[in-house]
């Protein structure tokens, strides 16, 4: 925890500042705070500075949780962008997120999340990465597929608090 | 080597297998040419002829023994019908129904096969797949020759990068968005952002007001403790600014020194006083408790009451009130008595 002296002058903190700290705070935010996140993700000036990938990460973290533990079948899951893209609109939809608790459809949120899938997919890549070989005999088909294990997935997602 | 040996060996091998109903029936070579799909085109070659027949002066009458996979696409023959190059000879043919789900064991027992009658090196990758057309399973239980599935395997990997190509330039692609399309929802989304915020920075200034100590205590189940009066609130306070004692009760055994230690200290639950006595006359309640002081029983108290009314020995004056009750027949008649005698 941060220590502040009582009569330190008050500074504007940045959007993206604010949200950092709490998340490291471990504030509750809505579960709509993450969908907008990755939505604003290109707007480093109104943020007041990039997001940055701990951030991103545990944005798509809880929001894949979400989907993983409500679908809850096989024991392989697929992270291709398709996978994250569909994701996070279901999530979207179904926590009712603006333009979603209006529209059924929205070709702005598609594309807005076409245009951050690479930022999106970096992340997915590095769990990849460090996520035990969904097949040990054929660990390649793993990587190149970008197929990791349910279980190990929704353990480790559990586990992404704060921004460690 | 005598092709009863040789028999014998292939029966071994087919019980080894697990495969018991499959019985040799005897077949000339124009029979056998009859009978089976040719699959290995290239054996027409004279060098392959001349290879057969080598393997066959070799072995003896090994090449003699013949098994014929029954598939969908006809009759697999290992060796193959290329391989019939005596036409005076008997061959023992193995006949075995590979259709349906067979297909892989008939494969498994074609490799078997093949080892024993020493002719890897001319049967090709062609013959198992007309048997059991799954290359990757094949290739899984190392019946095709590993450069085989290499070659498939190095195919797939450039196949599947091409894909994966093609999705990471779809993906750059579609970077390039003109800011204007996406103004109004990131705006939104911004909006609400900074709302979401405002909402658990909010939350979290009203979950660290002050809350009444007792209802947080009752929160956490601990009523009883909310219930404790101000002389038991000032010793626990003592007791956990010093924090002593807390420290010494996280050692187990310290714990239950101290629970015994309380346990004995405070004596038993002492039984309230009749509460009429309290009304009674000073001078009463003085007697009474002076009595009572000394006496282990009711009796007792009663007898030490007697003395003191009547100013004797109480147990003389006992035993005339129990001998007059008795001579009389009771107190009723007693009380009979004395009504009469005044």
């Amino acid at each position: 925890m941060r220590a502040v002296a009582k009569n330190a002058p008050q500074v504007d903190m940045s959007i993206i500042a604010q949200l950092e700290e709490a998340v490291e705070e471990g504030k509750e935010l809505g579960p709509c705070a993450w969908f907008y996140l990755l939505m604003v993700m290109g707007r480093k000036k109104n943020l007041g500075g990039p997001v940055r990938k701990r951030l991103t990460a545990k944005a798509l973290g809880q929001i894949l949780l979400w989907v993983v533990e409500r679908n809850g079948k096989g024991n392989v899951v697929s992270l291709k962008s398709t996978y994250i893209r569909n994701a996070i609109i279901l999530y979207a939809k179904e926590h009712k997120c603006y333009p979603y608790d209006s529209a059924q459809t929205s070709p702005q949120v598609e594309r807005i999340i076409k245009a951050h899938m690479r930022a999106i997919m970096a992340v997915v890549r590095r769990w990849v990465r460090i996520a035990p070989p969904c097949d040990p005999t054929n660990p390649t088909v793993c990587q190149r597929h970008l197929m990791v294990r349910v279980d190990w997935l929704r353990q480790f997602l559990s586990g992404l608090s704060g921004l460690a | 080597m005598p092709i009863e040996v040789k028999l014998e060996q292939v029966q071994k091998l087919l019980e080894q297998m697990g495969i018991r109903n499959v019985e040799p029936t005897a077949a000339t070579a124009a029979q056998v040419k009859r009978m089976c799909v040719e699959t290995e085109k290239r054996r027409a070659a004279e060098g392959y002829v001349r290879k057969v027949e080598e393997v066959m002066s070799f072995a003896g009458a090994s090449p003699y023994v013949v098994f014929a996979f029954e598939t969908q696409q006809g009759v697999i023959c290992i060796p193959d019908s290329n391989f019939v190059v005596s036409t005076n000879g008997i061959y023992y043919v193995h006949k075995m129904d590979c259709r349906g789900d067979a297909s892989l064991k008939c494969a498994q027992v074609a490799d078997k096969v093949v080892d024993l009658l020493g002719i890897r090196s001319l049967i090709s990758s062609t013959t198992f797949l007309a048997i059991h057309p799954s290359e990757q399973e094949l290739c899984e239980l190392g019946i095709l020759p590993p450069t085989a599935c290499r070659k498939k395997e190095k195919e797939k990997e450039e196949k599947m990068e091409g894909e994966e190509e093609k999705e990471e330039e779809e993906e750059k692609k579609t970077t390039v968005v003109t800011q204007e399309e996406l103004e109004p929802l990131e705006s939104v989304a911004l909006k609400r952002l900074t709302e979401e915020l405002m909402r658990a920075q909010r939350r979290t200034a009203e979950e660290q007001k002050p809350k009444d100590p007792k209802a947080a205590l009752k929160e956490l189940g601990l009523g009883w403790l909310a219930d404790l009066g101000e002389a038991d609130v000032a010793a626990l306070r003592s007791v956990t600014e010093d924090k002593t004692l807390l420290n010494v009760l996280k050692d187990a055994e310290k714990r239950n020194a101290v629970r015994k230690f309380i346990e004995s200290g405070f004596a038993a639950p002492q039984p309230a006083a009749p509460p009429n006595i309290a009304k009674w006359p000073q001078k009463d309640v003085e007697l009474f408790a002076k009595l009572a002081e000394g006496s282990r029983s009711i009796h007792e108290l009663v007898v030490k009451y007697l003395e003191a009314e009547f100013g004797c020995d109480v147990s003389i004056i006992y035993d005339i009130m129990q001998d007059l009750i008795k001579q009389a027949g009771g107190c009723e008649q007693l009380q009979k008595m004395r009504r009469r005698l005044t």
